[in-house]
């Protein structure tokens, strides 16, 4: 039995047509711009502050901080 | 004065710059995440091959510092390759071929994937999300629920993954030169730590990579499609969950909003919110689950006892379908 297999092109994959016309600026000044690369790079800016910060408070402060944002993790996000 | 740059003043200078190498202006914000994960690791590399420096005296405070920063590591390349380079396997992010593909390369590395592997996998599940051959995500059950979430993280990645991409990639002759090739260098990178030294790869190299693909990429893929069904022309919109959280969606490339997502897989994840606010109406007349918390604490709840479990589904308020 052959099997049909898909392109393994997922860029060429359709839209239902429905975003193609939203804008691709970014909105606001300066600060703003700023403040949202960092915004969506907190995972890993947060995970060089646990593990360069283990330099200065030690490896278990590191530790009990992690667990901590898992706790609140899964609460609340 | 005002600096100049080919005659654009201050800020426009590099925002041209930016233009003509990305394909959309804010995939620039997934090269700044990459490299951040990329910096991440090494920083846990250096300071375990330093140990003095973070007070390691002995085998507890060690165990405690590859904890933290296994834990740590694991979370952001779950996001880094499940849903950043996830971005660009849609849309690529560099005008350049040959930058997207090399790209991709030192990018899906570190979380143990090669990139034409993910990329094909992820092919398969939107191209057959939800049906029978759809190996990507958990096995269902007869009355169609899905398998319980931690037997699905634990089983899946990487051994139900090996099994089918050796089917379909190895063993095919169409793919195999390809599939090999792409091995052969994912390998070849994936292997740099271990020259390093080998102990510290495995706690800060592999294990963050097992904590990224099972807990991290496995929920996630596991709370997007649970309770959902196969897109018919009667259920339209109820093959994926939606998760408003901001927080999440900011953090995360916008992949809360899933459905809008698979619906639409060539619009830019940065441009998902305002489509979303154009389907609104679409989706609640239609009965989607929209839901007002994130992957996190959904996890929590499907990973309970069947008390937790209930308290998943419970409808965003904006999004009730009251007629």
């Amino acid at each position: 039995m052959k099997t049909a297999y898909p392109a393994v092109k997922l860029y060429d994959a359709e839209n239902a047509g429905r975003g193609d016309s939203i804008s691709k600026e970014v909105r606001g000044n300066f600060l703003s711009k700023t403040g949202l690369v960092i915004g969506r790079s907190f995972g890993p800016l947060f995970a060089i502050v646990i593990i360069l910060g283990a330099m200065l408070w030690g490896p278990w402060v590191s530790l009990a901080m992690v667990l901590v944002a898992l706790l609140t993790a899964f609460k609340v996000v | 004065m005002s600096a100049t740059v080919g005659g654009l003043e201050g800020s426009e200078a590099p925002a041209a710059n930016r233009r003509r190498i990305f394909a959309h202006p804010q995939d620039f914000h997934c090269v700044i995440f990459h490299i951040a994960c990329l910096v991440a690791y090494a920083c846990a590399f250096w300071l375990y091959k330093h140990p003095a420096l973070v007070g390691i005296h002995g085998l507890w405070s060690r165990g405690a510092f590859v904890l933290a920063a296994a834990s740590a590591l694991g979370w952001i390349s779950g996001i880094d390759v499940g849903v950043n380079f996830h971005n660009h396997s849609h849309l690529r992010i560099f005008r350049s071929a040959f930058l997207n593909r090399w790209f991709a390369r030192f990018w899906t590395f570190s979380a143990a994937w090669p990139s034409f592997f993910w990329e094909y996998t992820h092919t398969i599940h939107h191209a057959r999300l939800l049906g029978d051959d759809d190996w990507t995500l958990p096995k269902q059950n007869a009355d169609g629920t899905f398998e319980q979430l931690q037997r699905y993280v634990l089983a899946h990645w990487p051994w139900r993954y090996v099994v089918h991409l050796r089917r379909e990639l190895i063993l095919r002759r169409s793919m195999r030169g390809k599939a090999l090739r792409e091995f052969g260098i994912f390998v070849a990178l994936w292997s740099i730590p271990f020259w390093i030294d080998p102990i510290m790869a495995i706690w800060l190299w592999v294990l963050p990579h097992w904590i990224a693909n099972t807990w991290v990429t496995g929920s996630g893929m596991y709370v997007q499609h649970v309770g959902c069904v196969k897109k018919t022309a009667e259920r339209p919109v109820s093959h994926s969950n939606v998760f408003l959280l901001k927080f999440f969606n900011l953090t995360m490339f916008n992949i809360g909003y899933h459905l809008e997502h698979h619906d639409n897989p060539k619009v830019h994840w940065s441009e998902l919110p305002e489509l979303h606010e154009r389907l609104k109406q679409e989706m609640i007349d239609g009965g989607a689950r929209v839901l007002p918390y994130a992957y996190y604490h959904a996890s929590y709840l499907l990973a309970g006892d069947a008390g937790r479990r209930s308290r998943f589904g419970k409808q965003h308020a904006d999004y009730l379908n009251t007629q």
